[in-house]
């Protein structure tokens, strides 16, 4: 598969140029639009990015490599990624990982056969006040429970049965 | 300047100037691994930590620049504490496979730990042991040896001006790394082998083929194009088991490129010419160096009568005494004072590099050294006049030197082919060797001592390195032989009587000896205005 | 309590954070005194004689970071809000960037007058999606009222400024680390010297303010320093937002003048331990910070203050463990933060954090022998002050803290081969 960005895409792209003094300066928000149009980090989207920045392969995979949030891999369409830093694990955050795997029938790290969801444990994400917090996507769900995940779950997966084509955070 | 006090001694030093680089003039050394003279300042291994009186913490040498009156300990009881604890960690994940290790006898992180380590491992834990990867063509990582020094991406960045290796991942995970499906792939990618401080990169032509212990190490020069890099060349026994570079900041800095770097592997699989050969009723046939030499001088004899019927052609891979030593042959024994080299037009552009490395096009060593001893201001291309001289009659007899193996064209070997009588000194029987009427067999560069002038006018010595097989001379040999059949005595007994020789007679040369040369070598146009401005 | 800086307009019944109602509350008019009848200097000086320092962790002085750009250099200058919030515990900034944003804006503005600096970037770490599109919106609202752009309010200052999202990794907080991120490169901190302040992002003199940091800036502008440095104490001045997490009743932030007690967070404004447990532990200025026991919690909530007991205020974010948490299993938690977020550049660090997680990971699973114990304090010790950045400390002093003060706990782990809270 080729990839390119689309008209639109290289028009937010030629912004974001405009934001900094250098065209490296722009590839942390770069690669941000090519997992948002392409779903991951792949090796040709490597290849793409560092030709639009002007960047070896080496350099793009040397940053993309660094950061938690690129994802190397095809991922579901709901990324859950559940808090287990202190404050999270002091109210729960294991019981919310391990009602997650049985739920989903998956481990962290893994996506679901139908690609709905996949599962990461995650690093601190500064929710503490509000613990056990997760995110989904771009979203953040905070001062979770267990009924409470069932029900945002359930909705995520009816969602996703009825219009499994709709984009874009659920509210 | 600025001026501190290193352990006990005092120095002074341009302002900007690091800890590590004082210290090193003051001739104190303070171990390190990240830190390379030529690359920019990583700071990270963190085993060049020192103490500077009245600072609240140990600071890197490295990154350090001096201050005025700065009192800095490398060596104090701390300093050993730091370097112990700093050993420690990063032996922690090392496998300590030294035995099997390419790297074992000259590795940093051997000698760093049996000066300042601890002899027991506290670490409990299982080691981590990611796979080996190969590089690319010349290249493989033992991943689980790495320290994560950085100089190999750095030099392919800043040097080499070509990031094809990086860091990947972070913290434990860290690892040097090619993108998936590329390869270390670049004309100067063998020297992050050199750099590298401990047995995590190597050379995939070197690796357990021998123990660096069994090594003798010559200073050389490259012959592989006319930028003249400095070498080590590393042999046993005769054998040539690597190329190194060796550090001239006039010249190549601290690196050298992949032709360089297997310039001997060309020689390796060749079939030496070990016995002298005379054509007979068209074929060449074996016979003995006495009979060689009087069957060349009976047939020079023939032609020497007329003056400059007799002539001499070298090769640019010929040292400069080489041509010098044919040179005087030709006059003092033939009558003749026709010579040149086989010069031809590079058609490969100079390749430049980010760090000012370079690769000339001028893929010979030493035409600059030719065109000196010939006294020609610019390269007589393929011969050009000597050429033309055969061809109108006037030249009748050729003593070629192609101790090399460069390719002669097409059109000089036809005109070569008319010559009435050939004399070719050649370390294989080459085309040109085909075509003689006495084929003579000579030595390469690796195999004498001798000197090259490269594209910027620096002499320099290399020195050698091998022995050449049984039954090959040098040409400052073969043409006193010839010489003295002629009743003419060469006074030379080695390179070195001949450059002494040399020098008596271009001032360019004017007071140097093989051992004056020095490391660096001399820049020949600042000889002869010291020259020039003497009284 | 009146002395809200902070969180004065964001605490009032339907307050949204809109330009609108950040004007309604006299926002904007710190922006206009400074570039209207203000030098650069005489705002600097404000700030200094204020003593605002640094939210964000270090408590360096706000103004005399400021006074360290040289005044004459023909490069461009840079600010940079460090919004990347991610110390554990921490949780401050992520509510002033959604409920009043315009505050830390018009901070960032002047801040940015005041070292000549026309282009100001928002770090913000890169989970924080809503917060960063927040910002996107506040910063065209400040554009269309003539508070961004080219000749701010007439005064023929121009100004712009971009939100950076990071991508995940806690190195990016590191003021090195996060130029270095800004710059499109892996956030590896830098070797100092050069200092930012001289040489920082694209090469050029550069201040990074944390974001509650720069909130306060509007309050000292309009209220002068006087007003600032009488709230708080010495070396202490200000208001601080407290951020309390963990085994408390009532988590959240709650901003006190500086030097109210560790004591009066837990039990007054937090309500307490959940289910009315014990107190064991406290972490009182994110995860980085020495642990303190029940017996310390009399402390003032000052830099000096935590100090003077081998803690630190940090970034004030607190988390509490009441009795039934297993200290080990907490050390651990930590350190497994640690290790997963070592940049791995220098030694000490990249090796040493691996390595306290392994031991922590044996001891707390009964696989703990008995010099490991002493073994872990050491290799804190041989990690403090040999790293090239702050990591270092904010990775080993976790693990003394927690070794050195709840020593026995450990032993029992050793001595049990098994976790002695385990249920």
């Amino acid at each position: 598969m080729s990839v390119e960005f689309s008209q639109k895409t290289l028009h937010e792209f030629e912004g974001l140029l405009d934001r900094y003094p250098t065209r490296k300066a722009a590839s942390i928000p770069t690669l941000f639009l090519a997992q948002r149009d392409f779903g991951y980090i792949s090796n040709e989207v490597i290849e793409y990015v560092s030709g639009l920045l002007d960047l070896t392969v080496a350099e793009t995979n040397n940053i993309v490599s660094f950061y938690s949030m690129f994802y190397r891999e095809k991922m579901g369409k709901h990324v859950i990624q559940v808090c287990h830093t202190l404050s999270c694990s002091l109210l729960g955050a294991a019981n919310i990982v391990d009602h997650l795997k049985s739920k989903l029938g998956i481990s962290p790290g893994e996506t679901t056969l139908d690609n709905q969801f996949s599962l990461l444990k995650v690093e601190c994400l500064g929710a503490c006040g509000t613990a056990p917090a997760m995110r989904i996507n771009d979203d953040y769900y905070e001062s979770l429970t267990l009924d409470k995940i069932d029900k945002l779950i359930d909705r995520l997966a009816v969602k996703s049965v009825n219009n499994p084509s709709a984009e874009g955070p659920v509210q | 300047m600025i001026t501190l006090t290193i352990n006990d001694s005092e120095v002074s030093v341009e302002p900007g100037t690091t800890i590590i680089s004082a210290a090193e003039k003051a001739g104190i050394v303070i171990p390190h691994y990240c830190w390379h003279p030529a690359l920019s300042i990583a700071g990270s291994c963190r085993l060049c930590l020192v103490e500077i009186e009245g600072a609240p913490k140990d600071v890197i040498a490295c990154g350090t620049p001096v201050t005025e009156g700065m009192v800095v300990r490398t060596e104090s009881e701390k300093i050993k504490r730091d370097r112990e604890i700093i050993l420690e960690f990063l032996l922690l994940n090392h496998p300590l496979d030294c035995p099997v290790c390419d790297k074992a006898g000259e590795c940093q992180l051997q000698d760093y730990s049996f000066e300042y380590g601890t002899s027991h491992s506290r670490f409990k834990e299982e080691k981590r042991v990611p796979p080996f990867k190969d590089l690319g063509p010349n290249i493989m990582l033992a991943t689980t040896r790495c320290i994560l020094c950085t100089r190999c991406t750095r030099f392919m960045d800043e040097i080499g001006g070509d990031a094809q290796l990086t860091v990947i991942s972070r913290g434990s995970n860290s690892e040097i790394a090619v993108p998936e499906g590329r390869q270390l792939e670049h004309p100067l990618a063998g020297n992050v082998v050199d750099i590298c401080p401990v047995g995590a990169l190597l050379d995939k032509n070197f690796i357990h083929r021998t123990r660096v212990w069994n090594l003798s190490r010559t200073p050389s020069v490259c012959g592989e194009c006319s930028a003249g890099c400095n070498t080590y060349v590393d042999s046993s026994l005769d054998k040539i088991f690597r190329i190194i570079p060796r550090t001239n900041e006039e010249v190549n800095g601290h690196w050298i490129c992949e032709t360089g770097r297997y310039g001997n592997k060309a020689y390796e699989d060749i079939e030496r010419l070990t016995i002298p050969k005379v054509k007979e009723e068209q074929t060449l046939k074996n016979i003995s160096w006495n009979e060689a030499v009087k069957t060349a001088s009976d047939g020079l004899r023939k032609y020497q009568k007329t003056k400059n019927s007799v002539a001499g052609l070298i090769s640019p891979g010929a040292l400069i005494e080489d041509a010098f030593a044919v040179k005087e042959f030709l006059s003092t024994a033939v009558n003749s004072s026709e010579i040149s080299g086989l010069f031809y037009k590079p058609d490969k552009e100079d390749k430049s590099f980010r760090g000012g490395f370079i690769i000339k096009g001028d893929s010979t060593p030493n035409q600059e050294g030719l065109q000196l001893v010939f006294g020609m201001d610019k390269p007589d291309i393929n011969g050009g006049s000597i050429m033309s001289r055969i061809k109108s009659g006037n030249i009748k007899a050729l003593y070629v030197v192609h101790n090399d193996l460069s390719e002669i064209s097409q059109s000089i070997l036809d005109v070569l082919a008319k010559l009435p009588f050939l004399i070719v000194e050649d370390i294989v029987l080459s085309p040109v060797a085909k075509l003689a009427d006495v084929v003579l067999p000579g030595a390469t560069s690796f195999e004498k001592t001798g000197t090259f002038i490269n594209y910027q006018k620096r002499l320099q010595l290399l020195q050698q390195s091998v022995n050449a097989p049984e039954g090959v001379k040098n040409t400052w040999d073969i043409v006193k032989r010839l010489a003295s059949m002629q009743n003419h005595h060469l006074k030379w007994n080695s390179y070195g009587d001949v450059f002494m020789q040399m020098a008596k007679s271009y001032p360019e040369l004017k007071g140097l000896t093989h051992f004056k040369i020095g490391a660096s070598g001399a820049l020949l146009k600042a000889v002869l205005q010291t020259a020039g401005s003497s009284p | 309590m009146n002395n809200k800086i902070i969180m004065k307009n964001m605490e009032q019944p339907g307050y949204t954070g809109s330009l609108k109602d950040y004007e309604a509350e006299g926002g904007y008019s710190a922006l206009k005194k400074a570039l209207g009848e203000m030098s650069q200097d005489a705002i600097i000086e404000e700030v200094k004689k204020s003593g605002l320092r640094g939210r964000g962790g270090a408590g360096f002085p706000t103004g005399m970071k400021w006074s360290f750009v040289p005044k004459d250099t023909p490069k461009a200058r840079y600010l940079i809000n460090n919004a990347d919030e991610s110390e554990p515990g921490t949780f401050k900034d992520r509510a002033i960037m959604i409920r009043d944003p315009h505050l830390t804006l018009e901070g960032q503005i002047i801040s940015s007058y005041v070292i000549k600096c026309n282009v100001s970037y928002i770090y913000i770490r890169g989970e924080f999606y809503r917060e960063a599109e927040i910002l996107e919106r506040a910063i065209k609202e400040a554009e269309n009222a003539g508070y961004l752009g080219d000749n701010i309010l007439g005064s023929g200052f121009d100004h712009r400024i971009y939100v950076h999202r990071g991508a995940g990794a806690y190195i990016c907080g590191e003021e090195t680390g996060l130029i270095e991120s800004l710059e499109g490169k892996r956030g590896w901190p830098r070797i100092k010297p050069p200092f930012p302040a001289l040489e920082g992002a694209f090469g050029c003199p550069t201040v990074v303010n944390n974001t509650e940091t720069l909130a306060n800036i509007p309050f000292i502008i309009n209220n002068g320093y006087a007003a600032f440095a009488s709230i708080g104490v010495e070396r202490g001045t200000g208001t601080k937002v407290y951020c309390i997490s963990g085994h408390v009743k009532k988590p959240g932030l709650y901003e006190f003048p500086m030097g109210i007690t560790l004591k009066e967070l837990i039990y007054d404004c937090a309500d307490g331990i959940r289910d009315d447990n014990n107190l064991k532990a406290v972490i009182p200025g994110g995860a980085s910070m020495p642990v303190l026991t029940p017996g310390e919690i009399d402390v003032k909530m000052d830099f000096d203050s935590l100090a003077k007991i081998g803690s630190h205020l940090g970034s004030a974010g607190i988390i509490v463990m009441d009795d039934k948490t297993c200290m080990v299993d907490a050390c651990l938690n930590l350190s497994k933060f640690y290790a997963h977020e070592s940049c791995g550049q220098c030694t000490p660090c990249r090796e040493g954090m691996g390595w306290m997680k392994s031991i922590l990971d044996r001891i707390e699973h009964g696989q703990g022998e008995p010099d490991d114990i002493d073994l872990l304090l050491e290799i804190t010790n041989n990690i403090e002050g040999r790293t090239i950045c702050a990591f270092g400390e904010a990775g080993a002093w976790p693990v003394r803290a927690f070794v050195t003060k709840f020593r026995s706990e450990f032993e029992e782990h050793v001595k049990q081969k098994k976790c002695v809270l385990a249920a």
